[in-house]
C-alpha cells in the first residue's frame, strides 16, 4: 500500500515537476538548434520535393500560410487573411512592414526593403515558370490590387489550393532584385527571403548554418539553426544520442522510437501526419488484370502480423487509401472488404488456373512456373513486404521482394514494367486523386487503372469546395476503386520527429518546418 | 622524360573517352530514368518537366547526346545534374576534397603501418614481431572493409564514445579536428593495404637482405641499422612503390564504400547517389574524375621511379 | 599428354611440402568445414532459413534450439548462415573460373599469335586496369538490378586481365622452347600446339592465382550485397546479412557479428590456402621466403 501511494507520489512530483520546465519557464533567448537532415545538395527552389531542402527554404522564406499543426488547417503568416469573393477567386491582403533579409550581396545593410504585393505576385509566377517538383493547379490570372493586396484566379474551383501542403503552402516569396542580381543558380547559393532565419553558410551535402533575423515580426529565440547532413538514419540517431545535433524531424527507423520513448533525455513528438503504404497492381498484365486473382491474393496476405511485427504501434492498419490526416475521403467502412482467409484465395485461385504441376512446392499458372515479383524503393515497407513475401511463399507462391533504386523503380512503374509493386503516396491530400485517376496514367497512376466511373467521381470532387460534399464523392470512389482490388492498402505510418529535453515547442514538419511561428516558437533551455 | 610523359597521357584519352562511352551506354539502356522519377511524385508540374528535359536536351537519341556531352567535355563543360539542376564541375568541385583527404590519410595510415612492420619482420625473422606482422597482415586483407568499419563503430564510437563515428565537421573545424573525425575511416579504408604492404615489405626486404651488396655491407662492420635502412630498404621500396600505385585503385573504389558507412560527403557518396537516381551527366562525371584520379596517380608513380632509381629511363 | 603428367606426378612430394605449412592445413580444415556446412546445409539445419517467426525476434544463442539465435524477423541465424556459404562460395567459385577461363584463353592468344591480337588484348588490359574497378561493378550493378547471376558474371568479367596477363608470359617464355618449335615443324595444329601443349604448362601459376583470387571475388560480392546490389530479399546472403543487420546495430549486434564473421573467416582460410599453394608450386619463391 505504501509503496504504491509513494509511487503515485512521485510521479505527480515527477509531473508537475515536468509541467513547470514546460509551462512555466520563460523561453530562454540564444543557442544553436541542430538538425538533423538527410540530404541537402542544393537549395534551388521548386527542383525536388525532398524533404529536408523544403524544410530549410521555409525557414529561410516567408509563406502565406503556414498548416496549423493540430488539424493542418491553414492559418495566416505573411498573409494577414483572405477571402474567396466568388471560387474561382482568391484574395490574399499581406502583412505591412515585413522586410526581407539584409547584410547579403543583394541588400547592403540597412536596407528596409518592405515585402509587398508585387513580390507575392512575383514569387507566384517564378513558382509557375520554374517549379518541376510543385504545381499550383491551373491558375489563370494573378495580380497586385494594390500594394498589400494580391488577387489570384483560377480556371475551375480549386479546393486543395490552401488545403494541400505541396502547393500554394509550398510558396516562398522572393526579392526579384536577387534574381536579377545573382540568377537562379546564384540565387540558390545565397537565398535572400523574409522569414525568421537568414542564411549564413552552406556546404553542399554536409551543413547549412541560418541566423536570426532580428527583424522578424515575432520574436526569434534562437541565435542560430544549423542543418547537419547525416544520410543514415541510424547515424542520425546515434549522432542524437551523443547529442552532436537535438532534433531529428522525420525519425526513419521507427524501431527506434521505442528506445528513444523509454529515454528520459528525448521527446518524441508524433506529427499529425504520415505516409500511406500499400501493394499495387498493374491492372493491365496477366494475371492481374483479373480482378478475382487480385482479390484471392489479397485473401492470402495477413497484413495485421506483418505490419504490427515492423512499425507495433507506430501505425494503423489501412482499409483504404485516404489517410486519417486527410479531412476528407478517410473511411473505416471499408473494413468489410478485406478479409484474411487463404482457403478461399487459394480456392479462386485454383479456379483461376493456378495448380503445383511441376511439383516444386510453389503453384503454376496454366502450366507455366508463376512467380510474384514485388517491385520497390528502399525504406521500412522492406521489412514488412519481406514478411507478406514470405507469407505467401508459405502458401505456395513464389514470392520476393526487389528492392530497386528509386529512379528504376520510378521508371518501371510509370512504364508498367510491374506486376505487383509497392504503392506509395506520401498521403498528401490528393494522394488519392493521383493514384486513380484516369488521367494521371503516364504519372501517379501506375496502375493503368481507368475507370470512368471513378474517374466521374473524382472530377466532380475537383469542382467541390465544401469538404463533406468533396468526402461522400471520395468515399463513393474509394469503395468502387478497391471492391476492384486495384491495391491492397497495407497500413498508415505515423511519423516522428524525436527531439533532446531541452528543445522545447518544437513540431514535427509538415508541409514545411515551422520553428517561428503563432502556432509555436523553439527555443533551447539550459 | 618529357616524351615518354606526353605518349603516356594521349594513350589515357581514349581510354578515358571508352570508359564514359561504356558508361553513358550502359545507363542509357538500362532500366530507370530520372525525369521518370520526377513524374512520379503526385505533386509534379508535368509541364515544366517536359521544358526541363528539352532544355537538357534528354529528348535526343543517345547517341546525339554522347556526341554533345563530349563536344561540351572538350570545351570543359561537364553538363548539369538532371537531378539538382547544378553544374555537375561545381558539385564534383565540393566534393572531391574530402575524398582526397580520406585517402590521402588512408595511405598514410596504412604505409606507417605496413612499413615499420615489414621491416621488423624481415629483420627479426621467425620472432614474435615476424609473426604477428603476418598475422595483421592476414587478417587486414582478409577482413570486409564494411564488417571492419561497422565494427569500429560499435566499439570506438558507441561502447566506449572515443571517436567521432560518422562525417566531417563543417564549421570552425581546425586541422587537428578534422584529423579526429578521419580515424576511423582511414584505418577501415587503408587496413586492406596496409595488409598487402606489410606483406609485400617483408618479403622484399628479406630478398634484398638476402642479396650481395647487403652481405658486403654487414661485412664492411656495416651496422644492422644500417644495412636495412641504407642498402636493402632503398632496394625494396621500388616493388612497394608500384605495388602501393596499383593499390591505390582499390582504394578509390573502397571510399565509396567507406563514405557510405561514415557519411562522408565525398565523391563516393556523390556518385553512389547519382547512380540510384540515374543522373547520367552526373554519373558520367564522377566516373570520370575517379578515373583521372586514378590514371594521375600511375604516372605520379612512374614519375617517382626516375627519381628514385636513376637507371630507369623513358626514352 | 606427357607434360601433363609432370604437374601430378610429384604429387606426394608436394603434398609433403604443403602438409608442412600448419596455416594452409588450418585454412584448409576451416574451409572444408565451411564446405560441409554449405553442402549439408538441408540435412544440417534444423530450421527453414526462410521461415519467419515474428514472436520469436532476437531470440539469443542457443535458446530454443537456435544454435546462434534468431533475426529481426524470428528466423534462424544458423540457417540463413548456413545456406549464405553456399551462395558465397558459390560466387567465389563461378567468378575465379569464369575471369580464369576467359583471361587464360585471352592471354594464349595474345602470347601465341602476338601482333595486332596481343597489341589489342594488351590494350583491353590496361583499361581494365587503369580503372578503379569496383566503382565500375557498382554503377554496372546498379544499372544490371540485383541478382547472383549479375554479380558473377560482372566480377568475372573484372577479374580476367590478371589471369590474361599471366598466361601470356608464360606463353612468350615457351614459345620458342624446342618441344615446342619441334610440335609446329611436324605440322600440329595452332589449337593443338596451344590446348595440348602450351596449356598444360600454364596450369600452375593459374591455379596458384585462382586460390588466391577467390577470396577477392568473396570480398567484392559481399560488398555488393552490403550495398544493396547483390541478391534479392529474403535469400540470406552473408553481405546482405550485414547490412539487414546495420539497422538493428544500437538494439542487438549480434546481426552483423555472425554473417561478418562468416565472411572473414572464410576468406582467411582461403588466403592460408592460397600461400601454403604458392609455397608449394613455386619452391623458387619459397626457398626465398623461408
Amino acid at each position: 500500500m505504501f509503496r504504491k501511494t509513494f509511487t503515485v507520489f512521485v510521479f505527480v512530483v515527477l509531473l508537475l515537476g515536468g509541467l513547470t520546465t514546460i509551462f512555466a519557464a520563460t523561453p530562454r533567448s540564444g543557442g544553436t538548434l541542430k538538425v538533423a537532415a538527410s540530404s541537402l545538395q542544393s537549395l534551388q527552389l521548386y527542383k525536388t520535393a525532398a524533404n529536408d531542402i523544403t524544410d530549410s527554404q521555409s525557414v529561410i522564406f516567408d509563406t502565406l500560410f503556414i498548416l496549423s499543426k493540430d488539424d493542418f488547417k491553414p492559418i495566416p503568416s505573411l498573409a494577414e487573411g483572405w477571402t474567396n469573393p466568388d471560387p474561382l477567386t482568391w484574395v490574399f491582403s499581406i502583412k505591412k512592414g515585413v522586410l526581407f533579409h539584409d547584410d547579403n550581396p543583394v541588400f547592403p545593410k540597412g536596407t528596409r526593403r518592405e515585402v509587398t504585393a508585387d513580390d507575392v505576385v512575383y514569387s507566384i509566377e517564378f513558382m509557375q515558370k520554374t517549379s518541376t517538383a510543385y504545381t499550383l493547379g491551373p491558375i489563370t490570372g494573378v495580380k497586385a490590387l494594390d500594394r498589400y493586396t494580391v488577387e489570384i484566379t483560377t480556371k475551375t474551383p480549386q479546393p486543395f489550393l490552401v488545403n494541400d501542403p505541396n502547393r500554394l503552402c509550398r510558396m516562398c516569396v522572393i526579392p526579384k532584385e536577387a534574381i536579377d542580381k545573382l540568377g537562379e543558380d546564384g540565387f540558390a547559393k545565397y537565398p535572400i527571403g523574409s522569414g525568421a532565419y537568414k542564411f549564413k553558410s552552406f556546404s553542399p551535402d554536409s551543413g547549412l548554418l541560418l541566423v536570426k533575423n532580428a527583424f522578424y515580426r515575432l520574436p526569434v529565440y534562437l541565435d542560430a539553426v544549423e542543418f547537419v547532413v547525416i544520410p543514415d538514419p541510424l547515424a542520425q540517431s546515434i549522432a542524437l544520442q551523443s547529442g552532436e545535433i537535438d532534433v531529428i524531424k522525420h525519425l526513419f527507423n521507427l524501431e527506434m522510437a521505442d528506445s528513444f520513448e523509454k529515454n528520459p533525455k528525448f521527446n518524441v513528438v508524433k506529427s499529425g501526419g504520415g505516409s500511406y503504404r500499400g501493394l499495387g497492381f498493374n491492372t493491365t498484365v496477366e494475371p492481374y488484370n483479373n480482378p478475382a486473382v487480385r482479390k484471392a491474393l489479397s485473401m492470402l496476405l495477413d497484413i495485421d502480423t506483418a505490419y504490427k511485427a515492423i512499425i507495433g504501434d507506430h501505425g494503423e492498419r489501412a482499409y483504404g487509401q485516404v489517410p486519417p490526416w486527410v479531412p476528407f475521403g478517410y473511411d473505416t467502412s471499408l473494413k468489410d472488404l478485406w478479409s484474411y482467409d487463404p482457403p478461399q484465395g487459394l480456392k479462386i485461385l485454383a479456379a483461376n488456373g493456378f495448380k503445383d504441376q511441376d511439383g516444386d512446392g510453389f503453384l503454376d499458372l496454366n502450366g507455366k512456373p508463376f512467380k510474384i515479383e514485388i517491385k520497390t524503393l528502399a525504406g521500412s515497407q522492406v521489412k514488412a513486404l519481406t514478411i507478406l513475401a514470405t507469407q505467401l511463399r508459405e502458401k505456395g507462391i513464389n514470392a520476393s521482394v526487389l528492392t530497386q533504386d528509386t529512379a528504376v523503380w520510378a521508371d518501371d512503374l510509370l512504364k508498367g514494367n510491374t506486376t505487383v509493386f509497392f504503392d506509395y503516396s506520401f498521403a498528401g491530400t490528393t494522394g488519392f486523386h493521383s493514384l486513380f485517376h484516369g488521367s494521371m496514367i503516364g504519372a501517379a497512376n501506375t496502375h493503368f487503372y481507368n475507370n470512368p466511373e471513378v474517374n466521374k467521381l473524382l472530377d466532380e470532387a475537383l469542382t467541390k469546395v465544401k469538404f463533406d460534399e468533396l468526402s461522400s464523392l471520395w468515399k463513393k470512389a474509394q469503395r468502387l476503386v478497391f471492391k476492384d482490388t486495384v491495391g491492397i492498402p497495407l497500413y498508415f505510418e505515423y511519423s516522428y520527429a524525436v527531439a533532446s529535453k531541452k528543445v522545447v515547442d518544437f513540431v514535427p514538419p509538415w508541409g514545411g518546418l515551422t520553428l517561428v511561428s503563432t502556432e509555436n516558437n523553439v527555443w533551447l533551455n539550459k | 622524360m618529357g616524351k615518354y610523359l606526353a605518349r603516356r597521357i594521349l594513350t589515357t584519352i581514349p581510354v578515358l573517352v571508352g570508359i564514359s562511352f561504356i558508361v553513358f551506354a550502359l545507363v542509357s539502356f538500362a532500366p530507370g530514368d530520372s525525369i521518370s522519377l520526377m513524374l512520379s511524385n503526385e505533386t509534379v508540374n508535368v509541364e515544366n518537366v517536359a521544358k526541363l528535359k528539352a532544355e537538357l536536351g534528354l529528348d535526343r537519341p543517345w547517341y546525339v547526346q554522347y556526341v554533345s556531352y563530349i563536344g561540351k567535355l572538350v570545351k570543359g563543360d561537364m553538363g548539369r545534374s538532371v537531378q539538382f539542376n547544378r553544374p555537375v564541375a561545381e558539385m564534383i568541385g565540393e566534393k572531391i576534397g574530402n575524398t582526397f583527404k580520406l585517402t590521402i590519410f588512408s595511405c598514410l595510415v596504412s604505409l606507417c603501418i605496413a612499413i615499420p612492420l615489414g621491416v621488423l619482420a624481415a629483420a627479426r625473422r621467425r620472432s614474435i614481431f615476424d609473426y604477428s606482422a603476418t598475422a595483421i597482415a592476414l587478417v587486414g586483407v582478409s577482413m570486409p572493409s564494411f564488417y571492419l568499419g561497422l565494427l569500429l563503430i560499435l566499439f570506438f564510437g558507441l561502447r566506449m564514445g572515443w571517436l567521432p563515428i560518422r562525417g566531417l565537421p563543417t564549421y570552425d573545424s581546425t586541422f587537428l579536428k578534422q584529423i579526429r573525425y578521419l580515424i576511423l575511416p582511414s584505418i577501415t579504408l587503408g587496413s586492406s593495404m596496409a595488409g598487402i604492404l606489410t606483406r609485400l615489405t617483408r618479403a622484399t626486404m628479406i630478398e634484398a637482405l638476402g642479396q650481395d651488396f647487403a652481405r658486403t655491407a654487414r661485412a664492411k662492420g656495416q651496422s644492422e641499422m644500417g644495412v636495412l635502412f641504407k642498402h636493402a630498404f632503398p632496394n625494396a621500396f621500388l616493388p612497394i612503390l608500384t605495388t602501393f600505385g596499383m593499390q591505390f585503385g582499390s582504394l578509390l573504389g573502397g571510399a565509396v564504400i567507406i563514405e557510405t558507412i561514415f557519411s562522408l560527403p565525398g565523391l563516393g557518396m556523390l556518385a553512389m547517389n547519382a547512380v540510384k537516381f540515374r543522373d547520367l551527366p552526373l554519373i558520367q562525371g564522377t566516373v570520370l574524375v575517379f578515373a583521372i584520379c586514378f590514371v594521375a596517380v600511375m604516372l605520379i608513380v612512374d614519375i617517382l621511379y626516375v627519381f628514385i632509381d636513376p637507371r630507369i629511363r623513358y626514352d | 599428354m606427357k607434360k601433363r603428367k609432370t604437374i601430378f606426378s610429384g604429387a606426394p612430394r608436394l603434398l609433403k611440402v604443403f602438409a608442412r605449412h600448419r596455416l594452409g592445413i588450418v585454412g584448409l580444415i576451416a574451409l572444408s568445414a565451411f564446405i560441409v556446412i554449405a553442402v549439408l546445409a538441408p540435412v544440417l539445419v534444423r530450421f527453414d532459413p526462410y521461415t519467419m517467426d515474428l514472436e520469436h525476434a532476437f531470440v539469443p544463442a542457443g535458446s530454443g534450439g537456435h544454435l546462434l539465435g534468431t533475426d529481426n524477423f524470428g528466423r534462424d541465424t544458423f540457417s540463413r548462415l548456413a545456406y549464405g556459404a553456399r551462395i558465397s562460395l558459390l560466387i567465389g567459385i563461378v567468378v575465379v573460373t569464369l575471369a580464369a577461363v576467359v583471361g587464360t584463353i585471352l592471354g594464349l592468344l595474345s602470347g601465341y599469335y602476338g601482333g595486332w591480337v596481343d597489341f589489342t588484348v594488351m590494350r583491353l588490359v590496361e583499361v581494365f586496369y587503369s580503372f578503379p574497378f569496383l566503382i565500375l561493378v557498382i554503377a554496372v550493378m546498379a544499372i544490371l538490378g540485383p541478382s547472383i547471376f549479375n554479380v558473377m558474371w560482372v566480377l568475372g568479367l573484372v577479374h580476367w586481365p590478371s589471369y590474361a596477363r599471366l598466361v601470356r608470359g608464360q606463353v612468350l617464355s615457351l614459345r620458342n622452347i624446342e618441344f615446342i618449335q619441334a610440335a609446329k615443324t611436324t605440322g600440329c595444329s595452332d589449337s593443338r600446339i596451344i590446348f595440348r601443349h602450351i596449356m598444360p604448362n600454364t596450369i600452375t601459376p593459374i591455379i596458384v592465382q585462382a586460390t588466391l583470387g577467390i577470396p577477392g571475388a568473396i570480398l567484392s560480392s559481399a560488398a555488393l550485397g552490403f550495398l544493396g546490389f547483390g541478391v534479392q530479399q529474403p535469400t540470406p546472403e552473408w553481405g546482405s546479412m550485414v547490412n539487414e543487420g546495420k539497422d538493428y546495430i544500437l538494439l542487438n549486434s549480434d546481426m552483423i557479428l555472425w554473417p561478418g564473421l562468416c565472411i572473414f573467416l572464410v576468406v582467411l582460410s582461403f588466403n592460408f590456402i592460397g600461400d601454403a599453394l604458392r609455397d608449394t608450386l613455386d619452391p623458387r619463391l619459397s626457398k626465398q621466403l623461408k
